[in-house]
This record gives C-alpha cells, structure tokens and sequence, in this order.
C-alpha cells in the first residue's frame, strides 16, 4: 500500500518535472502567440465594436462599424473586388508557375540543389521594401521590363504601374515571382512518387505527357490542396506589393482590402472601423478555405483511401 | 519569489536613475537622410552646448505616424516631435502634446523675432499646439530656357488661369515640349486656390463642412478649371497622366530632366528641384498660381509646413521647450538646417539666411518668393480639421479619373462635395 502511494507519488513529481520542463521549452513560442497572436486577436474582436482613435480611449458603439462598412463606405466593396481579382488572378499562375519549375528541378542533378536555392531566394526578399521599391523601377515606362520588351522587338511605351488595365498585373506578376515555398513543397511531393510507377506505365507505353496527367497529378493532389489553401490565405492578404508598389493607385485599382483597411486604421486614425474590416477578411478567408475543404472529396487523391 | 523579482526590478530602476540622472530627451521627426543629418548636426550642437543628451528617433514619411501612434498608446511618446498640418489636430485634440504658450508665457519660447499672427497655422482650438518650422506654399515652377526657346514671356505673379493655359499650349505648339499636370498626386492644393480665389476657405472654420459647398458658381468654375486640364492632356499639351503618376523619386520629374516646360510645386521643394535641373538644361524661375478668371483675390495661401510640438507625457517638458525655441529661434540652428522644414517664422532667422554667404541662389529664390505672397496673404492656414485626410484622399483620386477619361469633370467636383459633406461632419 505505502509502496504504491510512493511510487504514485515519483510518478507525478517526475512528470510535473517533465511537465515543467516541456513548458520551459514552448515557453518562447507560447510567449510570442500570446503577445503577438492571442491578445491582439482578443482585442481586435473588442475593438471591432469600439470607435478607437488610439490616442485616446475607445468608445463601445455596437455594430455600428459593421454597419457603416456595408452601407457607407464606398471603398469598401471596391476593395474587396480588387483583392478577390488579385486573388483569382495570381494564386492559379503562381502554382501552376511552382509546379512547372519543381517539374525541372525534380531530376538527378548535381545543380539542383544550387537551382533550388536561387529559385527560392525571391520568396525570402520578395516582402522586403527595397526589392518593391526595385520592382516599381523594373515597370516604369524606362524600366527594365519595357528595355527588354523594345529589346526583343516589341515596342511598347506603358507605364504597367500607372496604366489603370496593367497595375493589378505588376502586383500579379511580383506575387507570382516569389514562388519559392510552394515550388518546395511541390518538389517535396513529386519525390514521394514512387517511379514504379513511372516505370510501370513507361513499359505500358504511356508518353510523359499521360505520365504526368494519369499518375503525377493525381499522386500530386494532396500537396496541390495544401498549397492552395496556404496561398490563397496569403493571397487574400497581400499588403506590402500594393503598399509600396502602386500606393493602391492608379484610381484605386490596387487597392487591395489589407491596404485600405491599413489606410483606414493608421491614417484615418481609426483602429475600431480596421478591426471590424479585418473580421470581415477573417470570415471570407474562412468561407473560401470552407470550400476548398469540402470541394477536395471530389478532386483530392489519397493512396491509402484505395482498398 | 515575486518579491524578490520586484525588488530587483526596483534595485535596477533606481541604480539606473542614479547612473543617468543627466537629462535626456527624444526627439523624432520624419524626412530623408538630408534631414537626418542636418537635425541631428544641430541638435547635437545644442546638447555639446547645453550638457544634455538628445536620443533621436528619425524616421521615414511612411511608417512616421504608425510608430508615434504606438508610442501614444504606451504613454511613450517623444518628447519633442515633428508633426503634420493634417495630424496635428488628432493629437491636440487628444492631449497628447501640450499648449506650447505656456512656455511663451514663461519666456523659455522667445517670440521677439516673430510676428504672432504667422503662429495661426498650430493653433487648434485656441491652444498653440505646435509652433510652425516654417511656412510653405504653392508655386509655379518654369523653366526659363524653355519660355525663351518658345518666345513665350516668362509668368507674371499676377497672371490668370487663362493666361496659364494659353502658355501652356502656346510652348506646346511652339517647342512640342509638354507641361506637369498642375498637382497631380494631391489635387487639393491647386483646387484650394480656385475656391480662395472666391473668397472661401477650403474647410469651413469648425471643420465639418465645406464652405464653399452650395455655392454654384464656385463648384461651376473648379469643374471648368478641371475640364481646362483635361482638355490639354487631350491635346497633349499636358503630359499623359499615366507618365507623370509613375514618378517617385525627383530626377524622374520632367521639369528635372528639362522636358517640361512649368510645373505646380509647394515651395520648400523648389531648392531640391533646382539643384537637379542641370544648367545646361535651363533655369527654373518661381511664379504665384494664376488667379482662377472669375476670382475676386490671389487664391494663394500660407501653411504651416510641419510643426515642433512637445508631447503631453515628457518629463523634462521645460528642456523640451528650450531645444524647441533652439530649432526655431536661433542662427546657429538655421545655418545646419536651412530652408528644410519651410521658411521661418522669425525674421531674425529669415534675415540670417538671406544675408549668409552660405546660402545659395536656389535658397534665396525661395525666401524672396515666400515674402511676396505674404505680402498677399496675411495668415497662415490653421491645420487641417479632423477627418479631412480621407475627403482629400476622395479628390485626390476623383481628379485623377478625369486625367484618365473615367470621370467628368462636373461629376469630379459633385462626388468630391457630396462625400467630402459627409466624411467631415462625422
């Protein structure tokens, strides 16, 4: 009897010991989601009903923010279709650009870790300010992309990030660009192909462009799932191309809902009527993942779901 | 355990006040390296000179407000800071930066050399909340190569907008050179002449309304003057809108290269812009904004450049105070800074410039223009009322749809009234 109390006794103190440990080791991360991701979550949720101009304290009125967004502002809606567009436009082409390029690097090659990295780097710079201060240089009328249109021939005199048609396409083709991580994660999942089943089909005399379309995409639909919900997430809040590159311009036609609700939060000084609009991007994020879940029955293929 | 913590805590604190018991202060501001350098030059003259420390805090146009305002929140903020004509009010009206008369009243800021009435532009309901770095205003810049290569006398500070658009064309057919798009990027400073030139103020004194918002004639005639533009950039006289919009930085400006004939400038760039102009290219001469044709007086106007203010939780708000008549008041100060921050309200400082040998060709322009518009206007502008940022941002991008085509210039000037009468009443 006094054995086993003594022994449950050990028991816990070595896993409250264990426990602390483990505690000590989240204890960063843990730190960090509550000061940078729980509190503020919380409070935005506050805030959204509060009239908050920072400097001083906020003011609870309902849902009165949530109101003025559908019924007064204009830019609003504006906003929203321009980051829907933005988000339509860019997240196809910038997997279907990641998958072409993991396609090339995925063969045995002594360069290709070397590709792999080069092909990267513009994901990891692609956020910073310098290179979409780089990037609106590259899409004037004398920049780079034009010299080189004029160079192989095509003479052409647009401004891309003031043309009202070509603006949204600078921001489209900047995102696509940084196309590093779900090229990974592609290049990840085409090695888990077994060639078997390459081979199989190879002696069966299928060519590679049946290969690709009968046993390489379908074997691909789960990492093509994954990296369609992580990059629509981000796609939905796409900021600092916009920000930096068009300023949101030319007459609003880049003015993508990160960007007005950052205007609207930090210029306009009112932090309540963000909260609100960043809730309102919350529930349409969640909706569209929503839908890409339930879709994904119809289009996603596991091996271990064959019996 | 937290006994223990909070005593150290408390150890560390007072061990560290004993460490530095010197003063140190804050300073932020907003600007290029060049103001970097040149703030920071003369501040530190001030602290060698006065045993204090100053730490800076400068920072870009982009991210300024962001960081002050989370500063705000925890209490934090500088304790003596740059601020803008369109910020201002938000942060008076808050109370966090103080009446700045109390150190008048006190004689630790020195208004001898000042004449009280400029001090209007940081009033904000009846309180000095930041004392003007100097004013600013609104200008024509040509270049005089261009005129004489055209045969097209040089502007006149009296010139009417029929005038300007005659000019305009008249270069255009001339030389084939084309002209900036008056304010492109911020219609509200060119628009603002057009309706003082009525006798209105662009906002009304209370801040929520536009004045001049029922009057006919007025909105007929900023809608006529926009229709005008349009019509040049139609013809080409104007540069397409779609060039001009993409400039960013000021060696892309047109005017800079020498292939713009005149273009709408605030003053406080012109210096900038005649430095980049090489000489072989020119000229740039400074004229007044022509007087809308129907106008009744110059529409011209004074603003307060930006503001010094001190912040409402400073410690040490009386040496605040003290590096704060130091930015304004003194020569030692002037001869770092210049005409940086606008042209300065203390004639002592003015005269200081004017007659310095230092002092450029570029400089002395800008000080001789300034003080014939304030021989036509008296005042300075108060800032901008609170919620005005987003009305003006309303024109700024209606204006430009009518450059593109998108919009028409009377349905410009009836969005711009009918949002802006509902944004600033709020």
């Amino acid at each position: 009897m006094s054995d086993t109390s003594a022994g449950v006794s050990r028991y816990r103190s070595v896993k409250r010991r264990d426990n602390l440990a483990g505690y000590f080791f989240i204890g960063p991360w843990l730190f960090c989601f509550l000061a940078f991701t729980l509190i503020p979550l919380i409070s935005s949720v506050v805030l959204s009903m509060m009239e908050y101009n920072m400097l001083s304290d906020p003011v609870f009125i309902g849902f009165k923010n949530f109101v003025d967004l559908f019924t007064e502002d204009q830019l609003f809606g504006k906003s929203l279709g321009v980051t829907f567009e933005f988000v339509f436009l860019a997240i196809p082409l910038r997997l279907m650009f990641a998958l072409l390029v993991a396609l090339i690097l995925n063969r045995e090659s002594k360069a290709v870790p070397l590709y792999r990295v080069v092909y990267y780097l513009p994901s990891i710079l692609g956020g910073s300010v310098a290179v979409a201060v780089m990037w609106r240089y590259c899409f004037n009328r004398d920049g780079v992309f034009n010299t080189a249109l004029r160079a192989l021939g095509i003479p052409c005199s647009i401004s891309w990030i003031s043309n009202t048609d070509t603006a949204i396409w600078s921001l489209v083709l900047m995102f696509i660009w940084q196309f590093g991580s779900p090229m990974l994660i592609f290049l990840a999942g085409l090695k888990q192909i077994p060639k078997s089943y390459h081979e199989a089909a190879e002696c069966d005399g299928a060519g590679s462009v049946k290969r690709f379309f009968k046993i390489t995409l379908p074997m691909l639909t789960p990492i093509i799932f994954f990296n369609l919900i992580m990059q629509m997430i981000g796609g939905f809040m796409v900021f600092s191309q916009a920000m930096i590159v068009t300023e949101g311009g030319p007459l609003n036609r880049t003015l993508v809902y990160a960007l007005y609700l950052y205007r609207q939060s930090f210029t306009y000084y009112r932090m309540g009527y963000g909260s609100a609009m960043a809730w309102i991007l919350i529930a349409i994020v969640g909706v569209f993942t929503a839908l890409v879940f339930k879709s994904s029955n119809y289009w996603v293929f596991y091996e271990n779901e064959i019996r | 355990m937290k006994k223990i913590l909070a005593l150290a805590i408390a150890l560390v604190m007072a061990l560290s006040l004993t460490a530095f018991a010197e003063i140190e202060l804050r300073a932020a501001w907003w600007g290029g390296q060049e103001r970097h350098n040149n703030t920071m030059a003369a501040m530190d003259a001030y602290a060698e000179a006065n045993g204090i420390k100053i730490g800076y805090e400068p920072n870009s146009w982009s991210s300024y407000f962001e960081t002050l305002a989370t500063q705000s929140v925890g209490k934090n903020l500088p304790d003596i800071l740059q601020m803008s004509t369109t910020d201002i009010i938000n942060y008076a009206t808050n109370g966090q930066i103080v009446d700045l008369y109390q150190f008048v009243d006190e004689g630790i800021i020195d208004l001898t050399y000042v004449d009280p009435a400029s001090l209007s532009g940081g009033t904000v309901d009846g309180k000095l909340a930041g004392f003007t770095t100097g004013t600013n205003t609104v200008t024509v810049i040509y270049n005089k190569a261009i005129f004489d290569q055209a045969g097209v006398e040089y502007p006149a500070d009296d010139w009417t907008w029929s005038d300007y658009i005659a000019t305009v064309q008249e270069i255009y057919e001339a030389t084939g050179i084309q002209s900036d798009i008056p304010f492109l990027t911020e219609a509200r400073w060119v628009v603002e002449t057009w309706v003082r030139a009525f006798g209105y103020d662009f906002f009304s004194e209370d801040g929520k309304s536009l004045p001049w918002a029922d009057d006919e004639a007025v909105k007929a005639a900023v809608a006529g003057a926009i229709q005008d533009i349009y019509d040049g950039v139609k013809a080409g006289w104007f540069i397409d809108p779609e060039v001009q919009l993409a400039w960013a930085t000021t060696e892309e400006n047109y005017i800079v290269q020498g292939k713009s004939a005149c273009a709408f400038l605030l003053s406080n760039y012109y210096g900038v812009y005649a430095a980049a102009l090489d000489a072989d290219k020119g000229e740039l001469g400074m004229a007044m904004l022509p007087t809308i044709d129907d106008g009744t007086q110059s529409g011209m106007y004074l603003n307060s450049n930006m503001y010094w203010c001190i912040s409402a939780n400073s410690q040490y708000p009386e040496e605040a105070a003290k590096l704060l008549n130091y930015m304004i008041n003194s020569t030692d100060a002037a001869a770092y800074i210049g005409t940086d921050r606008g042209i300065s309200l203390s004639s002592a400082v003015r005269d200081f410039l004017a007659n310095s040998e230092t002092t450029d060709a570029a400089t002395t322009n800008v000080l001789n223009y300034v003080s014939a518009v304030s021989k036509v206007v008296s005042t300075v502008n108060p800032a901008d009322p609170a919620n005005s940022a987003e009305p003006i941002s309303v024109l700024k991008v209606d204006y430009q749809a009518v450059m593109y085509g998108e919009m028409s210039a009377e349905d410009c000037v009836k969005d711009f009234v009918e949002q802006a009468t509902v944004m600033l009443a709020k």
